[in-house]
């Protein structure tokens, strides 16, 4: 059934369309967001350690629901399985408004210069990162997304001191907020970055140290990382874009409305999007412009189910780029136990880090931040961390949760990945959702270069542990599974080249004038950081263009 | 439960509710176990008695760790296990250390057991969070 027709329809209310949707609804156009899952408040934190966004044990809060939504996993051995979203392999990312925005635990990294010209950079240097691999330059440099990433710094919120960090690419203007006083971890792992002659530094966090934007300041409590703020100080699109671009009166936000196609108008276009309700009826919304901001994964099954004439194999998917180079990050790093207690129970626990190791490693391409990790909850200690020597159960290991839970400090980081053209989101031909919609086949492995820069930052990581004073430490590897989740990225790659990409440096699809690709999909490659400020500054950036020269209905 | 995590200056698994914790998941979330459990505990009965003609409860508690650990590295018999126990032992223990270490809202971790025991304060009570303090800790309601 068609509604009155709009100047744009946004896909998805994660940590990119809420951003593009404010845009254009400042610049006095009408728009709908649509958002497949609930919009939750910070009463939904509920501190529930076995049913967060981090902890699926009893399932995910902020979604996907757990039935109705499968995908199928390929492994490395061609198995393909059909998973749920709180079992191994989903790749989950949250399904609500605000996104991962709501839960995450909010770092603030704007990436390395040389992020942006991986090839640049590392070309005849390191062969060995360019065999089966797609490595490429961004079309766009660090300075071109500079004034974006201050906006999202400043419009969104981010405390923290990065005048620390030599290795940062130039900025304007300091951050907004303070960091939040130093953590024991901090100050024990600030004394052996020192020693080693490292540069340690606060991490930025989009998280308020002291009140902004009409909000308070962090209480500091445990549950962070995965949980809904329950003071409101954690800084995401559902607390900041949303309201301002609703209050315009310009903007409305429809939630549990998932998308099931972007309709064709024949000519290449798209007019509008096909979308449930709450009920299960369908709907059609016409719209000037589509913009597509549904996740990694999720943004290439929309452009893949969108399928016309003029494009059979799926919306921007002539040269068969879309779905492909998916990526996150490989996370290694070590466990170091120490003599003294470290743990002082002050959220968010993550607060010092260092990007000695970003660039810049002999013989690699690539590196990673590293940095202290989150608090950890008691559950999600005991499932993860484990003195290799201590038994798995029983009185020893008993033993060892009593006295280590208070005295060890993880340290690891977002290893860049080599992106892999076969690392891809396909459609399965025969599992589909709810709907009827047919659902994301992941399949891949991660490049090997991947893996070893990966186990460099894991002896860096270590290095740091034992220089701080650590009396037993040991390292945590990553195997070869494709990775996506949280930090998925790169299924429609920005490039010039319309044979080698799927939209252009603003994030229009090449082959279309009104479908645009806003969120991490669109990335080239995905940094040695956590990248959430980088999805945001490509939000400001695509939609501010978008409002001054896109014209409307 | 107990062979799992034992008491000793602490609650064990059995006196902080893990018990309690499986058995309610095993109604809600953990519906899809049902089978399993039925499955493996009838298991481990069978071969309990045929090594030494007594239930699996009724053996010293060091017999019982040694069929668990045999069950971990998937080298208990074959007669009775088809995969030697591995993933039967697996699931209880991770159930296990969930019952013991979560939070106590799922019916483990009675009293805060195990977060008494590493040293980190329960939930504080704050909003309406003193709701559940109170049905926690009547003492302070």
């Amino acid at each position: 059934m068609p509604l009155p027709k709009v100047d744009a329809v946004v896909i998805g209310a994660g940590a990119a369309g809420p951003i593009v949707a404010k845009e254009l609804a400042f610049a006095g156009w009408r728009v709908v967001l649509l958002e497949k899952g609930r919009w939750n408040t910070p009463a939904d934190c509920r501190k529930d350690d076995l049913r967060n966004q981090r902890n699926a044990t009893l399932g995910y809060p902020f979604g996907p629901e757990e039935e109705g939504n499968p995908r199928v996993i390929v492994d490395l051995n061609g198995r393909e399985r059909v998973v749920k979203p709180s079992e191994p392999g989903y790749n989950n990312n949250a399904f609500c408004v605000g996104g991962g925005t709501l839960s995450y635990g909010a770092m603030a990294w704007r990436f390395h210069p040389n992020d942006f010209r991986m090839r640049s950079t590392y070309a005849g240097k390191i062969p060995r990162a360019f065999e089966n691999s797609t490595l490429e330059d961004w079309p766009i440099s660090y300075d071109d997304l500079e004034p974006y990433y201050e906006k999202a710094e400043w419009g969104i919120g981010v405390s923290g001191d990065v005048s620390g960090d030599p290795f940062k690419g130039p900025r304007r203007r300091p951050l907004p907020m303070p960091p939040l006083p130093p953590t024991r971890e901090h100050e024990i792992l600030e004394k052996g970055a020192r020693r080693l002659g490292l540069h340690p530094f606060f991490i930025p966090m989009l998280r308020n140290s002291v009140p902004y934007n009409g909000r308070p300041a962090c209480m500091r409590c445990r549950w962070c990382v995965g949980f809904a703020c329950e003071v409101d100080a954690k800084n995401g699109t559902q607390n900041t874009v949303i309201p301002a671009a609703m209050a315009t009166g310009n903007l409305e936000l429809r939630t549990e409305c998932p998308a099931r196609e972007i309709l064709p108008d024949g000519k290449g276009n798209a007019t509008g999007v096909a979308y449930f309700d709450r009920d299960g009826r369908l709907w059609e919304q016409p719209a000037r412009y589509v913009v597509v901001s549904c996740g990694a994964i999720e943004s290439a099954r929309l452009l893949l189910n969108s399928r016309a004439r003029l494009y059979p194999q799926g919306l921007g998917n002539r040269f068969d780029w879309v779905g492909r180079n998916l990526q996150g990050h490989t996370y290694t790093g070590a466990n170091g136990l120490f003599d003294e207690i470290v743990y002082d129970d002050l959220g968010p626990g993550a607060s010092i880090a260092i990007c000695d190791y970003v660039h810049g490693n002999p013989g690699l391409a690539g590196g990673a931040m590293l940095a202290n990790e989150f608090i950890r909850l008691p559950y999600q200690f005991v499932s993860g961390i484990r003195d290799p020597d201590v038994p798995r159960w029983g009185r020893a290991h008993k033993e060892f949760v009593r006295r280590a839970y208070r005295r060890i400090i993880p340290v690891q980081g977002p290893t860049q990945e080599i992106p892999v053209f076969d690392s891809r989101v396909t459609l399965d031909p025969r599992v589909r959702d709810r709907f009827g919609i047919p659902v994301a086949r992941i399949s891949g492995y991660r490049h090997p270069h991947t893996i070893e820069v990966s186990e460099f930052m894991a002896e860096r990581a270590a290095e740091w542990l034992r220089a701080s004073g650590a009396e037993k430490v040991w390292l945590r590897r990553a195997g070869r599974s494709v990775s996506a989740g949280q930090h998925q990225a790169g299924t429609c790659r920005m490039g010039k080249d319309p044979k080698t990409s799927v939209v252009d440096p603003w994030c229009r699809v090449h082959d279309t004038d009104n479908v645009y690709v806003v969120d991490a999909s669109v990335h080239v490659t995905n940094g040695a950081y956590n990248p959430v400020l980088t999805i945001m500054a490509i939000a400001y950036r695509a939609g501010e263009r978008l409002a001054r020269e896109g014209r409307r209905a | 439960m107990d062979a799992l995590i034992p008491p000793d200056e602490d609650p064990g698994a059995r006196e902080a509710g893990v018990v309690r914790y499986i058995d309610l998941q095993l109604t809600r979330w953990f519906r899809r176990h049902q089978g399993e459990y039925r499955t493996a505990l009838a298991q481990i009965e069978r071969w309990a008695r045929s090594r030494s003609g007594s239930g699996f409860a009724g053996l010293a508690p060091e017999a019982r760790e040694e069929m668990l650990a045999l069950m971990e590295q998937g080298q208990a018999d074959r007669g009775h296990f088809p995969d030697g126990g591995k993933a039967a032992f697996e699931l209880v223990l991770a159930h296990a250390m969930q019952g013991f270490y979560g939070n106590p809202r799922h019916s483990g971790n009675r009293g805060y057991a195990s977060w008494k025991m590493i040293g980190v304060p329960p939930m504080p009570v704050r909003g309406r969070e003193h709701y559940e303090a109170a049905k926690t800790f009547p003492e302070k309601g």
